[in-house]
């Protein structure tokens, strides 16, 4: 038996109306972030995907939806290294020997716009509009 | 012997108060403690962490002050990241904890009585979030990212900040007692 056991009505009683209001405004922010991103930036025509270390442009690729199926393999030195593979419509980290594992759980991006970190080894997968090829100092969605 | 009446104290202590310094510095370690255990676990975004030394600061914010809790921030960045080895996570600490801590202390003062410490937990554990992703998004120079791992953050935070204010509020109980008496 555990003694000075909290019991769940305990918990339920901290909660008082207003918190619904600070629960309330981080959905909203979820919410806004997410339509935003949807609704106005994220698209799927006109894409290049930009591979990044250390933020030098390592290489891009034009995206297409029927495209062939490419790999990539980013060397961040002394043996780091993080694989990129592009199929379909997607381009996706598969694997990578950095501590975090957030690159490879995070799976295949493909909206212009989205991107994927690899914190450890500074390397960026992203996918912008395809004029970004001409001037790389302009941002299009 | 004859006591001397230093009128002007060098030592920390006697500006501070010897009990409040042991204390901070007590905070410290824990939120260290805390930092160092919870990078185990892991999370879907990058450089994002459960956020649970917010504990700590929440507990700093209401026994201390503001003035005390960023102290107890800047402290714990500066040595997490040079006792982890990683100095960029100093960087991600100090940003997404000056924001939480400033979102916190102005909820925390103007609505007291409204709000338990859970509402104020989630939103610190937020724009602590919202803090490291901006942060993360200037330095790799792409707003996609922000974008990316905002909503999932988001959703997470709402967990990690429910669990957080608990600690807090449950800590707190415990702690009034011992702060306030001599």
């Amino acid at each position: 038996m555990i003694k000075n056991r909290v019991k769940l009505n305990e918990y339920v009683k901290l909660f008082k109306p207003a918190d619904a209001i600070m629960y309330g405004l981080v959905v909203l922010i979820m919410l806004a972030g997410f339509l935003n991103f949807r609704l106005l930036m994220g698209n799927t025509y006109n894409r290049l995907a930009i591979v990044e270390l250390n933020g030098e442009v390592l290489k891009t690729f034009v995206l297409e939806p029927e495209m062939e199926q490419e790999e990539f393999r980013v060397d961040a030195g002394e043996g780091q290294y993080v694989a990129i593979a592009l199929q379909y419509d997607y381009i996706m980290v598969i694997s990578s020997n950095c501590r975090d594992q957030v690159c490879v759980g995070w799976g295949r991006i493909r909206y212009s716009g989205q991107a994927i970190v690899c914190l450890p080894y500074r390397v960026v997968v992203r996918i912008t509009g395809r004029s970004e090829e001409e001037s790389l100092d302009d941002i299009t969605w | 012997m004859k006591k001397f009446k230093d009128n002007n104290p060098t030592d920390i202590s006697a500006k501070i108060g010897t009990k409040k310094l042991i204390a901070l510095a007590l905070i410290v370690s824990t939120a260290l403690i805390i930092h160092f255990l919870e990078g185990f676990i892991p999370v879907p975004a990058p450089g994002a962490k459960l956020g649970l030394a917010n504990i700590m600061m929440l507990i700093t914010l209401v026994l201390y002050g503001p003035l005390e809790a960023l102290t107890v921030l800047v402290l714990r960045s500066v040595l997490g990241g040079l006792l982890a080895g990683n100095p960029w996570s100093i960087l991600y600490s100090l940003s997404g904890g000056f924001l939480s801590l400033a979102v916190m202390t102005f909820t925390y003062c103007k609505f007291k009585d409204k709000v338990s410490l859970l509402g104020i937990s989630t939103l610190g554990a937020a724009f602590h979030n919202i803090g490291q992703l901006m942060t993360a998004s200037a330095v790799f120079g792409t707003i996609g990212i922000f974008y990316t791992y905002l909503p999932i953050l988001m959703l997470f935070s709402l967990a990690s900040g429910t669990f957080t204010g608990v600690a807090a509020h449950f800590a707190l109980k415990r702690l009034e007692q011992i702060v306030t008496t001599v």
